[in-house]
């Protein structure tokens, strides 16, 4: 029995490490990728002369809302998330009218949506103690 | 009732899970690569085209995607490890769980 209890406390501290913030690989793929969606996003937003200027104002916004989530000290999965669902399909606008993108430059940028969807949704699937 | 073989079970399952977790990894990581080698050159070549050009718009433009495609990777890397570090956690925790279940 004291061996048994001997596993306790390390899987105490264990279990309240795990229950913490997102994980660094989540925070670590945000950061790398999120400023260059915000970056391009509001680029084409600025220069959209298509829109009306509500349009280009919430899309500057949702530009600068995505950069702010990926900056937060935590980066968290809910800030990431909210950021990242309006911020998605004008970012799809600009991939089909940037004419300055070739073919590989637009698939790798779509390629690169659908991994931090698959990103978020591992995150989001994450067991964490306490939330089961 | 569990025992701490039952922990050495949990432990060397979550242990193979990590290793197969990895290997997709380092295959996604393998497709990825066979293919940056040649877009990274052309797209630094056109970017410093387009800079002797004057159109500093176009070689910026160039440039971020050749950074796309090491956020690619490290999106890849990022899900992957996000799944490990899942499994770690379910495999630890639910130790936890036994062992406190192992109280008289």
């Amino acid at each position: 029995m004291t061996r048994r209890r001997g596993y306790i406390p390390v899987l105490f501290i264990l279990a309240l490490w795990a229950a913490g913030c997102a994980s660094p690989g989540f925070v670590r793929g945000v950061k790398e990728y999120a400023p260059l969606v915000a970056t391009e996003l509001r680029a084409y937003a600025t220069k959209d002369t298509e829109s009306d200027t509500a349009t280009r104002a919430s899309r500057i916004a949702y530009a600068d809302a995505l950069a702010e989530a990926a900056m937060q000290d935590p980066v968290t999965l809910q800030a990431v998330e909210s950021a990242w669902a309006p911020a998605r399909e004008p970012y799809g606008l600009y991939l089909d009218h940037d004419p300055k993108l070739d073919p590989d430059e637009r698939g790798l940028r779509v390629g690169n949506m659908a991994r931090l969807d698959r990103l978020i949704q591992a995150e989001a699937g994450r067991w964490i103690y306490g939330r089961r | 009732m569990a025992d701490g073989n039952d922990f050495s079970d949990l432990l060397n399952d979550l242990a193979k899970d990590i290793a197969a977790e990895a290997r997709i990894a380092i295959d996604d990581a393998k497709k990825l690569l066979a293919n940056v080698g040649p877009l990274v050159l052309r797209w630094e070549q056109e970017a410093r085209a387009a800079e002797a050009a004057g159109d500093d718009e176009l070689a910026a433009s160039k440039r971020t995607s050749i950074r796309h495609i090491r956020a690619a990777a490290v999106l890849d890397i990022a899900q992957h490890s996000v799944v490990a570090q899942d499994k770690l956690e379910r495999a630890i925790l639910t130790a936890f769980d036994r062992a406190i279940a192992l109280l008289p």
